[in-house]
């Protein structure tokens, strides 16, 4: 083997749909794997609230964007001998083609670990993907690759409709889409160039079934599959939003032994070196089969396969891409055997995808081809029944399991089956309740009837147990049997008791004590890699009723500690907190405590076996944590790093006497109701925006008339749309209460004073019994109104009035005391006039940790750890006025894929990820990040639209800044006006609505601007469709956008401040 | 579930499994065994491998796709009984022609379902491959089967075979026979008479020590000259005649994915297995060598003789092997 002293890694940047956490786990596996050689690494991944971007994984770390031109500034520093593609995603694999074409790789005599290039490109250019499989005989699906509308249509008409339409080189199916007809082919073709100058027609096989194989591969040539799946939808449906489940279920043993064969053939002839995955569309009626695709890199699937079988494909991928074969790498399971073989399963595993299509105004619900789902579940059971109601429980949108839910309102059934949406599982139980058949059901959805057959079997129970009213009159067996068919106890109780809300609660820990006393509990099982035929060394569990024995002991010897991991990444949620969860699991395993985590997503670090001492791959809900703590005893449970699940959870835990480590849960309460935390607030003479729960439009007419618009509203019961609204005058108010809101005693409105203008801060800390130990404030560019999910946060703030600070830090001081916090919090202000309010404190870890930790190098998250587990911290006495740099953190949007949302920012948060850049001064760090989450310096032309006069006077400056830049700006009416008075000459494009040449929306869509900056006239909801066309447009049409004027001013001012040669090239370690 | 009737898998050393009966409503006794591989329940329990085997399904669903009657590894189900975790009373399948339950009735094979199959599993791990019982209150006790070979030719290749048939699963029978007329002969008969290019000695029924008259046969062979391949229990007959040892494993190699690494190269090759036994390589005479072992348990898979054209493996090779002889 030859030896490698350096290696560089390409991360896959910010979360976005499509590309998520899956490819931390598979990066940190990778860097891990490296490591273990005592190879050198360097990676190169803006997103800082990563594992695999912390201390200890990669030798160097360059917070900066992955493209060709940053990675080639990289290797001119680094010079490292060998790169790695296959474990940033589609970002990486597609920049490391450009700097293998443009060649870079050669230049700096780089070596391609793993899959060559060759073979890479061979599998993402359909035409030659298909010319390749052609030359072994395997069928493709029969398609064409066309580069105009004129022979896309053409096509559709040779194959005949329907066909889908595939843009090459996208990530998870990006543009793609299917057409009925021409003019659904001409309006979806023209979108599709836009992305890639060569999309695919196909025949379109909707119906048939989806089959993945995870296939790997050494350089000997040994070849393996080592899971493979089945979507429960149809093909037609992304697999990225289908339910997929494993190993595959109503295939025979014919089918699979066709189709392995079939995949080693590919992947030998494809010439992979590593690990790839083979989809196939599978006839239900014969096997009959097409190859979809073949994805030369670690993906989402492989991520899943990993867990799903305990085989650590991203590891052993790596291995084989240093020159191991599979025989010489170990299975780090059974660490007796090694990684050359086929796992062999005992349970049955359900990945359910995870939407927030809520969070977003005008976006269609219904699933096709392009992926729009923001995470995913994975869960595991012995049962179909048991693993798929698990998995509906843990997607954690207010359902139970597959019965005993809200009744869905659907006025169309048949409708709504055959054209599916994000609840469509759910539709399905509302057909079965209202008497569907199975072969009905099938007809509409074309799922396969075995799954439906066993979701019917659900409903029988369910129907079974409603013959009852008292929970002691079940019989055991029945209570078994519903139970190993995932049923749980809330679900028992609401069907039994017919118990209503209020006291769902009592109900069911009754059902939990009757189940106790007749003995009917979970056990633990292990997964192993090989059903049991070796013993296993790793702890990865999971909790099942299909069992009579424990495969572990319990020693109750008072050194577990349990984290609560954060569940299915979703808007407000995801890699961050992993990060923490991760983070505090290691503390506990270095104060030499067994390290025990729950937590039940595919896409994580915290749900790799190696990381902690036991890991059940399960449920956060209360009985599931229960269940675990009974066997566990564990010495304590942390809640506060694992985001809003566990924090939910603290307490009900406590009030089933479950110790609960650091602040207790009394005061997390006071700081979660808002009552109680107003209370508090006016006791210390703290200040905050004043609020009223309110039961009825008269009241909420009285407050808004005490306060003034623009107000805040939350609704706690919503009936369509998002569920946070801001009205600035007294229509919007009544319109949204009566169109999108019920209000009444049983659901309360709470009405906000919303102040315009405020400069919005964040101060995350850490406390001990009270005291603060460490803290970070860190500042919004956007003013208070932007969810701070989607803000663009800068640490240390650059532009914040020392007094401001001191004052922030004193209240966050009082409001740890008053709470008598141990562990993280984190405060969310706004300052305006030297006035400062509280918004929202939240005692755990919050999103910015990672960052401002990663920016000030100082682990917030180990200090919370050690405070909670009784240890006394050494707190570095530094100070974010110390820093030489600037840290900035910038969201991620996936409006792309979320077709016809509007892409702009409110108080609900849309953003799916972000990044977090270095620089030396505010500006450098502004740029870097701004570019890390896709912008683009613009070349020549920018169009503004700069809303209403305190935005148009905001951007004055930049807009003087362009043009003396020698920008050519072009604007709308008012806004050209207005720059005009102001000195700035632009070109006025006329509204899209008038037709008028020259048209916006002519000259976006031919790509004559490079940036647009639209600035929405106010928080209303009678958005003016104008401005949402802009909007749309611009991301439709690949233009970057910004719709904030304080962010956009931050941008022009950067680019036009900063060349782009002038960016540093500095590692984190060099800060 | 809790319909049906409550029945008990009561291993040799005491240890108990409940769980309820499924398929015929009969009481039976055999080796247990464990298979790891999550689909073929038709073929695994067709093999006449499983002759007489309590055979133990670790994946917990079976039956979800039904019975074919494609792919059968013999003319019948040659396990005594299967233990699974859940079955599917409805499969669902294009080309299913019947329901796994009343397969197993049709065949008078009882089953036992609702089975901690991962715990039995580890037992039998742990405790070795054992005998057992399903029994439950007043159930008839199934009627025993043996595998039973019949003389049969396969084929019309030029290359002509004589297959002794120590309980050939079909599969390989089909296989051999695209590239070879191929004549299956029982083991009690003397082959060596026969008119052939090559001998394969195949399948896994049963004990081997219950062949000893094929292994005087393959003795006689092995000095003629004749080709001869052995696969499975052929492997360790020839063993047996070329007097080296075989060893009963533990729990043994049942499954889809036995890794076996071709001694002296890098290669790993997977395999499907059936079986309880092994050559112990340590005791292969002077002139034979080990040609393949079992990279998780390092048991040996494979022989050869130095010099004449003898070979075996313990698992199927591909045929393109068993030609090369």
């Amino acid at each position: 083997m030859e030896k490698l002293n350096k290696v560089i890694m390409l991360g896959s940047g910010a979360l976005k749909i499509g590309e998520a956490g899956e490819f931390d786990y598979s990066g940190s596996q990778a860097l891990k794997a490296l490591k273990e050689e005592g190879i050198e690494t360097v990676l190169i991944n803006p997103n800082i609230a990563t594992i695999q971007t912390s201390e200890n994984i990669a030798d160097k770390v360059y917070f900066l964007p992955v493209t060709p031109e940053f990675v080639e500034d990289v290797i001119k520093k680094e010079r490292p001998q060998g790169i790695m593609l296959a474990f940033g995603g589609q970002t990486a694999l597609n920049c490391g083609v450009k700097l293998f074409e443009s060649g870079v790789l050669d230049k700096y005599n780089i070596k391609v670990l793993g899959t060559p290039v060759q073979a890479i490109i061979d599998t993402e250019d359909r035409e030659k993907f298909n010319a390749k499989l052609d030359e072994i005989d395997v069928k493709t699906i029969k398609s064409e690759a066309v580069t105009t509308v004129a022979d896309a249509r053409r096509v559709a008409k040779e194959l005949g409709y329907p066909v889908i339409l595939r843009p090459a080189f996208t990530l998870g199916g990006l543009g793609s889409g299917f057409c009925d007809n021409e003019q659904e082919l001409d309006t979806l073709a023209t979108k599709a160039f836009n992305y890639s100058p060569q999309v695919l027609v196909e025949k379109s096989l909707k119906g048939w079934k989806e089959i993945e194989y995870e296939v790997v591969r050494d350089k000997y040539d040994n070849c393996f599959t080592i899971c493979n799946m089945e979507n429960f939808d149809p093909l037609g449906i992304h697999t990225g939003e289908s339910i997929v489940v494993a190993p595959v279920q109503t295939l025979t043993q014919s089918e699979c032994t066709k189709l392995r064969a079939l995949a080693l053939k590919i992947v030998r002839h494809i010439g992979i070196v590593g690990e790839c995955n083979v989809q196939y569309a599978l006839d239900p009626n014969s096997e009959d089969y097409r190859v979809i695709e073949v994805n030369a890199r670690l993906s989402r699937s492989s991520a899943l396969a990993s867990k799903a079988t305990g085989y650590p494909l991203a590891l052993v991928a790596a291995k084989i891409g240093l020159g191991y074969g599979l025989h010489e790498i170990k299975n780090t399971v059974t660490r007796t055997t090694t990684a050359a073989f086929e796992p062999a399963i005992d349970y049955v595993v359900c990945k359910i995808p995870r939407w927030d299509l809520g969070k977003f105004k005008g976006v269609s619900r219904e699933l096709g081809s392009s992926m729009k789902s923001v995470g995913e579940v994975m869960s595991i059971g012995r049962t179909f029944e048991e693993c798929i109601q698990k998995g509906l429980r843990m997607i954690g949108q207010g359902m139970h399991g597959f019965v005993a839910n809200k009744d869905l309102d659907i006025e169309d059934l048949d409708e709504a089956l055959s054209h599916p949406t994000d609840k469509r599982i759910f539709v399905i139980a509302n057909a079965l309740n209202k008497g569907y058949t199975v072969d009905r059901i099938y007809e509409l959805t074309r799922i396969d009837k075995w799954f439906l057959r066993r979701l019917e079997g659900i409903m029988k129970l369910s129907n079974d147990l409603s013959k009852f009213s008292k929970i002691e009159s079940v019989p055991d067996d029945l209570l078994l049997e519903v139970k190993q068919r995932g049923f749980s106890d809330f679900q028992i109780a609401r069907k039994v008791m017919k118990t209503h809300d209020s006291d769902m609660e009592a109900e069911t820990m009754a059902v939990r004590e009757w189940r106790k006393s007749r003995r009917i509990v979970p056990y633990i099982k292990q997964i192993d890699t090989l059903a049991g035929e070796y013993p296993a060394q790793a702890n990865y569990l999971y909790v099942t009723y299909n069992g009579t024995e424990h495969d572990i002991d319990f020693a109750h010897d008072d050194r577990s500690v349990i984290v609560l991991g954060s569940g299915a990444y979703r808007i407000g949620s995801s890699v961050e907190f992993d990060w923490c969860s991760v983070n505090a699991a290691q503390t506990i395993r270095k104060a030499g405590l067994r390290s025990v985590i729950i937590n039940y997503n595919p896409e994580t670090v915290s749900t790799d076996y190696d990381v902690s001492d036991r890991l059940y791959f399960d449920e956060l809900t209360l009985e599931r944590v229960l269940d675990i703590t009974d066997l566990e005893l564990p010495r304590g449970v942390m809640v506060s790093v694992g985001g809003q699940i566990p924090n939910n959870l603290a307490m009900r835990l406590d009030a089933a006497k479950v110790p609960i480590l650091g602040t207790r849960a009394e005061d997390i309460d006071r700081a979660e109701d808002r009552h109680k935390f107003s209370q508090m607030c006016d006791e210390l003479g703290i200040d905050q925006p004043r609020w009223k729960e309110l039961t009825s439009l008269d009241d909420i007419y009285k407050f808004a008339d005490e306060v003034g618009f623009p107000l805040l509203i939350r609704p706690s019961y919503v009936l369509s749309g998002a569920a946070m609204n801001v009205v600035s005058n007294r229509a919007e108010l009544e319109g949204f209460l009566t169109l999108a809101t019920n209000v009444s005693k049983q659901h309360p409105v709470v009405v906000t004073e919303f102040i315009e203008n405020a400069k919005e801060i964040e101060i995350d800390a850490v406390a001990r019994d009270g005291e603060v130990l460490i803290y970070a404030i860190s500042e919004h560019v956007e003013f208070a109104g932007v969810h701070s999910g989607d803000a663009t946060i800068v640490f240390p703030p650059q532009k914040m009035y020392v007094e401001t600070m001191r004052r922030i830090k004193k209240i966050a001081r009082e409001v740890a005391r008053g709470l008598h916090i141990s562990g993280p919090f984190n405060m969310q202000l706004m300052a305006k006039d030297n006035d400062i309010k509280v918004i929202e404190c939240n005692l755990r870890a919050s999103r910015s940790f990672p960052f401002v930790s990663k920016v000030l190098k100082v682990n917030f998250i180990e200090i919370a750890a050690k405070v909670m587990l009784g240890m006394d911290p050494e707190i570095p006495h530094k100070s974010a006025f110390d820093l030489d740099y600037v840290g900035v953190k910038a969201p991620q949007f996936s409006f792309s894929r979320l077709q016809k949302a509007d892409p702009v920012l409110g108080v609900e948060m849309a953003s799916t990820g972000e990044v977090g850049c270095l620089g030396e001064d505010y500006h450098e760090a502004i740029l870097k990040a701004m570019l890390s989450v896709g912008y683009r310096i613009p070349k020549q032309s920018v169009l503004l639209s700069t809303g209403d006069a305190r935005s148009k006077s905001e951007l004055l400056g930049a807009a003087l800044l362009l043009q003396q830049r020698g920008y050519k700006l072009y604007a709308t009416k008012g806004t050209a006006d207005y720059l005009s008075a102001g000195g700035v000459e632009a070109e006025v494009l006329h509204w899209p609505d008038t037709g008028e040449q020259p048209n916006t929306l002519d000259y976006i869509r031919e790509r004559k601007i490079d940036l647009v900056v639209n600035i929405p006239k106010n928080l209303s909801a009678t958005e003016l469709n104008n401005d949402y066309t802009i909007r749309r447009s611009a991301v439709d049409f690949n233009v970057p956008l910004i719709t904030n004027a304080r962010l956009a001013s931050a941008f022009i001012n950067a680019f036009c401040r900063i060349d782009r040669n002038e960016i540093l090239i500095k590692s984190w370690d060099e800060y | 579930m809790s319909d049906n009737k409550r029945a008990t898998l009561i291993l040799d050393d005491g240890t108990q499994f409940p769980g309820f009966l499924f398929g015929a409503p009969a009481a039976t006794s055999g080796q247990v065994v464990f298979n790891t591989a999550m689909t073929g329940y038709p073929e695994t329990l067709t093999d006449p491998a499983s002759e007489g085997c309590i055979v133990v399904m670790t994946y917990p669903l079976i039956g979800n796709y039904g019975i074919s009657g494609i792919g059968m590894e013999s003319d019948g189900v040659q396990a005594a009984a299967v233990v699974v975790t859940d079955f599917s009373p409805e499969p669902s399948h294009w080309n299913a022609r019947e329901n796994f339950e009343e397969w197993l009735r049709e065949h008078g094979i009882p089953g036992l379902t609702g089975v901690d199959t991962r715990a039995l599993a580890k037992h039998l791990r742990e405790h070795g491959a054992q005998g057992g019982r399903i029994v439950a209150e007043g159930l008839p006790e199934a009627k025993t089967r043996e595998y039973r070979p019949t003389e049969k030719t396969h084929g019309n290749g030029k290359r002509r075979v004589t297959l002794v048939d120590c309980g050939c699963a079909n599969s390989l029978v089909e296989e051999l026979a695209k590239d070879a007329t191929v004549h299956l002969v029982s083991p009690d008969h003397d082959f060596t008479a026969g008119e052939h290019d090559m001998v394969i000695i195949a399948g896994n029924a049963g004990d081997p020590g219950k062949y000893s008259k094929t292994i005087d046969y393959i003795r006689k062979a092995m000095t003629s000259g004749t080709p001869i391949f052995g696969i499975g229990h052929g492997h360790l007959l020839m063993a047996m005649a070329a007097g080296a040892k075989v060893i009963r494993l533990r729990a043994g190699h049942h499954g889809h994915n036995q890794p076996v690494m071709v001694e002296g190269t890098n290669t790993v090759l997977m395999t499907r297995q059936n079986h309880l036994w092994a050559v112990d390589t340590a005791t292969l005479p002077i002139g034979w060598e080990s040609t393949h072992h079992n990279l998780n348990d390092g048991t040996n898979e494979g022989m050869r003789h130095t010099t004449k054209p003898l070979r075996s493996t313990q698992f199927t090779p591909d045929t393109n092997e068993i030609w090369k002889n």
